[in-house]
């Protein structure tokens, strides 16, 4: 039963849009204005440690005295880890990418709940609007860590509140999203989309929806106490005999009554943000695997092991999470339960890269901008991983806990791991999303100084946070005695991040370019020769449902090169026969 | 189907007055001053573990759901016991190092002197 | 442009689509009140003053009498699905709107015990044991708020659906019946831990 078309208003057709693909593409836009707004805070904070105290050129007039403060820089290192992850990645991989994809490519019409598809980016933008009204606030937006640690964040300035805010509703989208893609998923694979039919793409988006489902709503809970301790006065978070500044806050008569308990806002929160970073990662690896396998004219090596690994993955994610509180007095018994268990934790990221490299052996590869990217992934990814050993082994980790090692880890698995992700799945699906491929000399720039920056900045956080260098330093080590040997970094890591600013400048012009081309009578629904059924539609996909007949699915997803055929590739979506 | 529906209504008739007399005897048994404090926790938990089986399994429709609800389910329950129990088992003396002491009175970190080697005179 | 097994049960799965989307979003609500019980059990048992805080202050009978009105609600809940299934939708609006009456009454009673903590000068902040109190019943309360609007727009304008697309309707109330039970559920474990325990 079609429906009869009925003319939709502006409003209706690309604002509150109920259709899967005009909410992926503004969950696209809005994120990647996120993504380049939360780098260029970074941008200022690492001038103030190339050369602190002196003017910030360019955008100096914003701050007072042309310089950061130290509560300022703490402000900007706040909302740039908020912002890259709650606001830019997350949002894409799985509001972007999740949305505009996974009907495609399980031969459905749109999402299981289009309306709710609808909300959830709607609760997405005013998140945003709350997080960044923390910078027109008095006293600055949240500068207590994107951690937020209590008591600390208790007492902050309104910024804080809302950070809060901005916090209930990225949940609350977070969770009408997730449970869309998960029902999606279960519900709408057309006929013959049996589960190990599935692209590895779907498994990832599967098991990331499922992360966010189930590990958020601690994290909501733990912010509905911290807005009641800073709005209620309650005592959550608020120990007894806290004294700041020579000022009693809590205790008999005093503001807080006291007997709450910092570590129970950090249960909470890291028992959401553990699971968090493997929402970071799974829909990476899903986007890489679908890259490779494209690209290698091979099927991916050990489909059902990847299949198996990212269960195992999201699974072991939820009793992990104390890793990040070794440095809490926690008794023996307690750090080796959580060590053993994140030792087991990286096996199955080990077995998903394994996987991946093996499917290049022997493979026809095609050295494009998406490929380029996801090869790059496979040892910026490892270098990442390998970097998390020592932070998961407690006696390791008591030195290197809060340093700048802990910052290059985590920004190896998330910058040249998930953003290339992100980068080598726009260069991919563009052509799909839009008729018409980005240019690949560009594209090719755009990898070549986006990779060699990328890890002159993060290279030498490795040496400085081995000598000891603490992160959220205002003034980068300057006045700290472990630093001096290693200041000179600073400079050079700062250099490479202004210059990694520029290397986006290709993709940018890219992108705009090729939007304003004006694209093929026919686009080409299929220009990278893949088997997935999101190229059996037409590019982009038809307006409402997406393919012109529903598609059926005779194979498995990766069934490249299969012998005896005439092409290197045969579609899940063809009848044997029709080559 | 008018029978089924009917049996399902006699069903829930008597899952509410069910539901009525044990919320009556949790009342009830608060009253009651048992020895041990956890005696107590365990029977008030039982009933209301009971009476929330009553409404999942009857109301919810539980008792005759499809396996992927189940899994889920399942799922969920043992990362909620997970949570609902770490911040706990983490007070619990018996999990700390055993050499350790939480603070007390301000003290300082009072280390189990085995051998009785020190003096309170070595700190100021 | 239809999207499949919106009243029809997919095949391999027996479900339709919105029953599955709530027992996920129930799942999550488990991990919500999961974190909040967890967080009580750990301020409770790390504070030796807990039981100077108060907890004999609370109206046990009230609260008793609650208990019972929203597990009346529940029934009446359950009845008004099982009208529907038995095809009678004047007896749906009647159930239904008993839920709807129980629930404002379970509002009106709440309201009552509040304000009289507050005229006895106890608040939020007075100590843990009012604070975990006051924002657990009230996290439960902004859920029955939830339920009620939900149920109200089922029971007035919602109800049109019955005309048009009866089981989908059906399914409709099922899916909001298995919220508002969870509501029940959640406060049949509060009931307890906070008031008897």
């Amino acid at each position: 039963m079609n429906n009869t078309h009925h003319e939709e208003s502006f409003w209706s057709k690309y604002i509150f849009s109920q259709d899967h693909k005009v909410i992926g593409i503004q969950y696209g836009i809005t994120s990647l204005l996120f993504l380049f707004f939360g780098f260029s805070l970074m941008l200022v904070m690492r001038w103030q440690l190339a050369y602190p105290d002196t003017e910030i050129p360019l955008v100096g007039w914003m701050f007072e005295n042309r310089m950061l403060s130290p509560d300022m820089y703490n402000s900007l290192g706040v909302m740039h880890g908020t912002i890259m992850i709650f606001l830019g990645v997350v949002p894409i991989i799985v509001g972007a990418f999740g949305n505009y994809l996974v009907p495609l490519q399980i031969g459905a019409p749109d999402m299981a709940f289009p309306k709710l598809n609808m909300a959830s980016y709607w609760c997405f933008f005013i998140a945003g609007i709350f997080m960044l009204s923390g910078f027109f606030l008095p006293g600055g937006p949240a500068n207590s860590g994107w951690t937020s640690y209590p008591p600390l964040s208790n007492i902050a300035t309104t910024g804080q509140t809302v950070w809060l805010f901005g916090m209930v509703f990225l949940i609350t989208s977070s969770l009408l999203g997730s449970i869309n893609i998960i029902v999606t998923i279960i519900q709408l694979r057309t006929e013959g989309l049996t589960w190990m039919k599935l692209p590895f793409f779907i498994w990832a988006q599967l098991v990331t929806s499922f992360l966010l489902v189930l590990a958020f709503p601690p994290l909501e809970a733990a912010g509905i106490f911290q807005l009641m301790d800073r709005l209620a006065f309650t005592s959550f978070f608020m120990p007894s005999g806290l004294v700041v500044g020579g000022e009693v806050l809590s205790g008999v008569g005093e503001t807080y009554a006291g007997g709450g308990s910092p570590l129970l806002w950090q249960h909470l929160f890291w028992f959401l943000a553990h699971p968090e970073v493997y929402v970071l990662i799974l829909p990476a690896f899903g986007i890489i695997g679908e890259i490779i396998a494209n690209n290698t004219r091979k099927p991916i090596w050990g489909y059902k092991i990847l299949v198996y690994s990212v269960f195992f993955l999201g699974f072991m994610s939820f009793i992990v999470w104390a890793h990040h509180m070794f440095l809490t007095g926690m008794g023996q018994t307690m750090s080796v339960f959580f060590a053993i268990t994140t030792m087991i934790i990286s096996v199955p990221s080990v077995v998903i890269l394994t996987c991946l490299v093996i499917s290049l052996w022997g493979g026809s590869i095609r050295f494009n901008t998406p490929m380029l990217f996801a090869l790059s992934f496979l040892p910026m990814f490892a270098m990442g991983g390998v970097t998390g050993l020592p932070l998961g082994i407690p006696l390791s980790d008591i030195h290197l806990h809060d340093t700048y090692y802990v910052i290059s880890h985590f920004h190896y698995v998330v910058a040249p791991g998930t953003i290339f992700a992100i980068f080598a799945g726009i260069y991919y699906w563009f052509p799909k999303i839009t008729g018409k491929k980005l240019n690949e000399v560009l594209g090719k720039v755009h990898f070549i100084f986006s990779i060699i920056f990328m890890n002159g900045i993060f290279f030498p956080m490795l040496i400085q946070g081995l000598a000891g260098v603490s992160r959220r330093l205002a003034d980068g080590g300057e006045s700290y005695a472990h630093a001096q040997s290693v200041l000179q970094y600073n400079e050079m890591m700062s250099v490479s991040a202004w210059l990694l600013a520029l290397a986006q400048l290709p993709f940018i012009i890219n992108f705009i370019m090729t939007l304003l081309k004006k694209k093929k009578e026919v686009p080409d629904s299929n220009p990278w020769k893949a088997t997935t059924l999101e190229w059996a539609c037409p590019s982009p996909p038809i307006a409402h449902g997406n393919f012109k007949t529903k598609p059926v699915v005779y194979r498995g997803p990766y069934e490249y090169s299969v012998p005896e055929h005439k092409d290197d590739f045969s579609p899940q979506f063809e009848k044997l026969g029709d080559k | 189907m008018s029978n089924d529906m009917n049996h399902h209504i006699k069903i829930y008739r008597n899952v509410f007055i069910g539901l009525l007399i044990f919320t009556g005897l949790t009342v009830g048994a608060s009253y009651i001053d048992f020895n041990l404090i956890w005696i107590g926790v365990t029977v008030g938990l039982s009933i209301a573990f009971f009476k929330g089986y009553l409404v999942a399994a009857n109301f919810m429709h539980l008792n005759d759901e499809k396996k992927l609800i189940y899994m889920i389910l399942g799922m969920t329950i043992f990362f909620f016991v997970v949570l609902f129990f770490m911040p706990t088992l983490w007070n619990s003396n018996e999990l700390k190092s055993p050499d350790y002491l939480p603070i007390q009175n301000g003290e300082g970190i009072n280390k189990i002197d085995h051998n009785n080697n020190h003096s309170h005179g070595d700190h100021h | 442009m239809k999207i499949p097994y919106n009243e029809e049960l997919r095949p391999d799965t027996g479900l339709y689509n919105a029953k599955l989307g709530i027992w996920l979003f129930l799942a999550s609500e488990v991990m919500l009140f999961g974190g909040l019980f967890s967080a009580y059990i750990m301020l409770r048992l790390s504070d030796p003053n807990w039981a100077n805080y108060g907890q004999s202050a609370l109206n046990v009978p009230l609260a008793t009498l609650n208990t019972a009105v929203l597990i009346t609600s529940s029934v009446t809940m359950v009845m008004s699905w099982v009208s529907l299934k038995m095809q009678d939708v004047k007896k749906y609006s009647m159930y239904m709107g008993l839920t709807l009456l129980c629930s404002f009454g379970f509002l009106i009673i709440k309201y009552i015990e509040y304000t009289s903590k507050f005229e006895h000068g106890l608040f939020p902040s007075t100590n843990n044991f009012l604070a975990v109190y006051f924002t657990l019943t009230g996290l439960h309360g902004l859920h029955v708020i939830g339920g009620i609007l939900v149920n109200g727009y089922f029971f007035g304008p919602g109800k049109k659906m019955w005309d048009s697309e009866p089981e989908r309707f059906t399914n409709r109330i099922e899916v909001a019946g298995l919220y508002w039970h969870f509501v029940d559920l959640v406060w049949i474990f509060l009931f307890p831990a906070l008031y008897l325990l």
